[in-house]
């Protein structure tokens, strides 16, 4: 006992070391940083480790009032705080480099404040998954949201990302009044105010409605359309380390949210499970058709989480339905694919949105129509951006394929049980896994062609240099992981079949046949790549021995090719797309058009816009219209108190009034 | 015996192009070239220098590796006629639809690679069209599971003889639909002309156009490939694993000639389509798979229609 309460003192310790943040100069914050960083990682991942080997941890943290706070660690929560962990500490050493950039333009108390909020976004996320009690969960919430904004907020000089990172936090506070709503419906009637109370109102009321507010509220974090607005607009505006913590683990506490009401649910499995699953196909297609015509390099990344979070929805919805019809197969493996995918997610967006940090660190803009032949330039970052977008979209030998190969086997197996619900379930959601995997696959080979390859659309792309060894060696360190993954899946998978099999009540798990598929999609993986290597090898003797050159690329015989402007440009790459599906992507081009008797044409320039249809119609267009009306009762505030002393008396007589008539 | 598997399918792999040849050349009332033409073609090929072009980076010196690469892997993991692949476990079919995507990607970035916009139109029109067409192998395996549950392609096709009238239907549907993948993952008329070298009409042609010498080897060797590996998985739906070994190799190898001559023959008889009622075509094959799908359903449930 002694010793676990020297670790909690040591963890209570930790808060108070950022302070100390502002104290340090230079070098010395993030050292101070690192250490107060590297503390609570080592505490809380010991403590993991030991909640899933052992059982469920229950730490008494502290007292306020006669209200006991302690963190609870199971499997779910064990899994959430290996991810922060490792996410947080890869960003903060990719971020050390990347803010080297910014030590010119940047006082040292911004860097401290920036260095503060980092590590409360890091503690706060760690005790948003330890924490039971609602106040505590919501106050730590809170904490999350609030130091994320700052981090967001980080380049305010530039007018954009100032709006960006107030949209965000408005938006962050609307999903805090539905959890804050679902919270208190949850804890009348004596029932605590917490998880727990959910679990109680839910053994007794038809938990639909509480759960339709959580996945409002938690939805809202991980990106769900149409409650996804804040991401493509945040992730642009962060820094790139915070684009890629915030895609890479933030999201997902909007995931463990809804896990963790799921986990109390015990009816309704049908029609929840229904709800998810159009919800989460809706947020994967709509987010990776938005994702191939965006123009900014980081709103694609931003729009692939919302498709991949749609992705971790599909696997909680299949279980669901599962759990609904009693096919227990199903339900691990949904969960199994969902949470594996969760882990994989968190490994190769921070890498794609790292890549992008290199790229804005050498150009600073966002704008793929003005970049282009950074792969010559940049080619380590180029290298592992590739494995990154092959990862991404699903493709063997990486990670990104593993979890998909454990939905679809769910899916499979489902459709040998005849349980006509589920078969026609499983065919929207075998066909929502295809069509996003193949719309991934445009968007990522649009988004390496266009910024990596070719000529440079601009003078600035052409001075492009290669990033710092500390960023890339993080960026390595992520592939090799993405690779071990993807060649020893079957090691991996324990963790995810544990958390899964963990939100299922029962026991007997069917490891047996998951292990063997997982051995042999290893084995494939590592097939591929000897395979390869032969190849390779094949062809390098036959280049050495009969000579290779490199040539211009065929430019049909013209004079004078240039060849900057004759290569392909990222909005035409987005061509197929905005023709398919204009009311998705909300494209508008501006071009004016020949006319038959402009027989000299005069120079004309072509634009061509999307928009994120849903922000625009569905909440600025509406708030901009009821601003407007607001606008117009501002004739009521005319400054004097005369007027102000009448509308008392109108409303005085007013209430006399209707009280003689017996109406109040 | 697996080996066997493998063997047979880079035999078929070494026909086809021959076939198809020769069948085209006959429609066209032209004196056909021999068979072995593609096979002295590439041996052509490998005498020659290997251009690439200058804007081109690592992913022109990988490319051709990791298409052929996958492709072979694929080759592993395909059944013959009741005999398992190299490897066969539960779900492998997925690792089959995802190989042939690596397969896809790799190209599309090594056409981009080149950095011209007819590379770059073929590689977008090829990342676009392949996202319409390939749930139909999903559904097709789909309807395959509700008659026969999951487990290995191999097992998938064993089972498909053991019932009668939902057999029927699938392995019609199936042959049809996979003929049909057949024509687009190889780009065959009508989804685009492998003749045609107008800059805009080409899809799969305009995407190795820059390749030269031992690139182009591979990426020929890889496209007859995906001729025998689709033409093995008609062959599966229409022989039956219990007769004897030697009918099913004869079987297999009448097949694959059969397939060869109506690829041929599509394309001396069929014009290719626009490139917009290309989307519309592409769609019809995951549309004829989703109505098979439904169809086993109702078989399956036994449902009562009422009619």
């Amino acid at each position: 006992m002694n010793d676990q309460m020297l670790w909690m003192i040591v963890f209570q310790g930790v808060i108070f070391l950022p302070f100390l943040l502002f104290v340090f100069r230079g070098k010395w914050q993030f050292l101070w940083g690192t250490f107060s960083l590297f503390l609570a990682a080592v505490v809380t991942q010991k403590w993991a480790i030991l909640a899933l080997s052992g059982g469920n941890l229950v730490l008494p943290f502290i007292g306020l009032a006669e209200h006991q706070i302690s963190l609870t660690i199971d499997s779910l929560s064990a899994l959430m705080i290996s991810l922060v962990n490792l996410v947080c500490l890869l960003g903060w050493i990719y971020g050390k480099g990347y803010l080297k950039g910014y030590v010119l333009r940047k006082s040292a108390a911004e860097i401290a404040w920036h260095y503060f909020n980092y590590i409360w976004l890091y503690l706060a996320m760690l005790f948003v998954v330890m924490l039971r009690d609602g106040f505590s969960f919501l106050f730590a919430w809170e904490i999350m949201s609030l130091a994320s904004f700052f981090l967001v907020v980080f380049e305010y000089e530039k007018r954009e990302n100032l709006e960006a990172a107030i949209s965000y936090l408005i938006q962050m506070h609307a999903g805090m009044i539905f959890l804050l709503i679902g919270f208190i419906l949850a804890s009348g009637d004596g029932r605590p105010f917490g998880f727990e109370g959910i679990r109680l109102y839910m053994a007794q009321y038809n938990p639909f409605g509480l759960f339709l507010l959580f996945f409002i509220g938690f939805g809202l974090k991980a990106g769900f359309i149409p409650i996804h607005t804040w991401l493509p607009q945040a992730h642009p505006a962060a820094p790139s380390h915070i684009s890629g913590v915030m895609s890479g683990i933030m999201i997902k506490m909007g995931i463990y949210g809804i896990l963790r009401v799921m986990q109390s649910l015990q009816s309704g499995y049908m029609i929840i499970g229904i709800l998810v699953l159009v919800v989460s196909i809706i947020s994967s297609i709509g987010g990776i058709s938005l994702a191939s015509v965006q123009s900014d390099f980081k709103k694609v990344l931003a729009y692939s989480s919302i498709e991949n979070m749609g992705i971790i929805g599909m696997g909680l919805g299949l279980g669901l339905v599962g759990l609904g019809t009693g096919i227990r197969i199903l339900t691990l493996l949904g969960f199994t694919g969902s949470v594996f995918h969760m882990i994989n997610h968190a490994l190769f967006k921070p890498l794609l949105f790292f890549g992008a940090g290199n790229v804005y660190q050498q150009l600073h803009h966002r704008n793929m129509e003005k970049m282009g032949g950074l792969g010559k330039r940049m080619r380590v970052t180029a290298v592992l951006f590739m494995v990154g977008s092959i990862a991404i979209s699903g493709i063997p030998p990486f990670n990104g394929f593993i979890s998909e190969l454990i939905l679809y086997l769910g899916i499979f197996k489902t459709l040998n049980y005849g349980e006509l619900a589920a078969n026609v379930i499983s065919l929207f959601v075998l066909a929502a896994l295809v069509i996003t995997g193949g719309l991934a696959v445009f968007t990522f080979t649009r988004l390496y062609s266009v910024v990596f390859q070719g000529h440079p659309r601009s003078e600035h792309s052409a001075q492009a240099r290669e990033a710092d060894s500390g960023m890339l060696t993080v960026m390595g360190f992520i592939v090799l992981l993405l690779l071990s993954i993807g060649i020893l899946p079957q090691v991996w998978v324990a963790l995810p079949l544990k958390v899964a099999a963990s939100l299922m009540s029962g026991s007997e798990i069917q490891v047996l046949a998951l292990e063997d598929t997982l051995q042999y999609a290893g084995m494939s993986a590592l097939g591929l790549i000897v395979i390869t290597t032969l190849l390779w090898y094949a062809r390098r003797r036959h280049v050495i021995k009969f000579g290779s050159k490199p040539m211009p690329t065929w430019g049909c015989g013209y004079v004078t090719p240039t060849p900057e402007s004759f290569q392909y440009t990222s909005s035409s790459q987005g061509y197929y797309m905005n023709l398919q599906a204009p009311f998705i992507t909300g494209v508008h081009t501006e071009y004016k058009q020949m006319s038959e008797h402009e027989y000299f044409p005069a120079q004309r320039n072509f634009q061509l816009k999307v928009k994120d249809v849903i922000w625009q119609y569905v909440f600025y267009t509406p708030a901009r219209f009821i601003a407007s009306i607001l606008q117009k009762m501002a004739i009521f505030h005319t400054g004097r108190i005369q007027t102000y002393l009448l509308y008392a008396l109108v409303f005085i007589a007013l209430v006399g009034v209707l009280t003689l008539f017996n109406l109040f | 015996m697996s080996l066997v598997n493998l063997l047979l399918i880079f035999l078929a792999a070494v026909f086809y192009p021959g076939i198809i040849g020769r069948i085209k050349a006959f429609t066209a009332g032209r004196k056909a070239p021999s068979l072995w033409q593609p096979v002295y073609d590439l041996l052509r090929l490998l005498k020659k220098e290997t251009l690439y072009s200058s804007t081109g980076s690592f992913i022109m010196q990988i490319a051709t590796p990791v298409f052929l690469a996958a492709l072979i892997m694929s080759a592993t993991i395909i059944p013959f006629a009741g005999t398992q692949g190299l490897m066969s476990f539960e779900g492998d079919l997925v690792l089959v639809a995802y190989l042939l995507v690596l397969s896809r990607f790799i190209i599309i970035l090594a056409a981009y690679d080149a950095s011209s916009s007819f590379q770059g139109m073929g590689a977008n029109r090829e990342a676009f069209f392949s996202v319409l067409a390939e749930p139909a192998f999903f559904f097709l395996a789909g309807s395959m599971a509700l008659v026969a549950g999951i487990s290995s392609f191999n097992e998938l096709f064993n089972s498909l003889y053991l019932n009668t009238h939902a057999f029927l239907l699938i392995s019609l549907a199936t042959v049809y639909i996979l003929f049909l993948l057949m024509v687009v993952e190889t780009k065959r008329v009508p989804v685009d002309d492998p003749r045609t070298h107008l800059e805009l009409t080409m899809i799969h042609e305009v995407m190795v156009l820059d390749f030269s010498g031992i690139d182009l080897v591979l990426i020929h060797l890889g496209n007859w490939l995906k001729f025998a590996l689709f033409g093995t998985l008609i062959s599966n739906v229409l022989l039956n694993p219990s007769w004897n070994f030697v009918y099913k190799i004869v079987g297999f190898f009448i097949i694959q000639v059969i397939l060869a001559v109506a690829i041929g023959l599509l394309e001396s008889f069929r014009a290719r389509n626009k490139m917009e009622k290309n989307l519309q075509w592409l769609l019809t094959i995951p549309a004829v798979a989703v109505v098979v799908f439904f169809a086993v359903l109702i078989l399956t449930h036994k449902i009562n229609l009422n009619l």
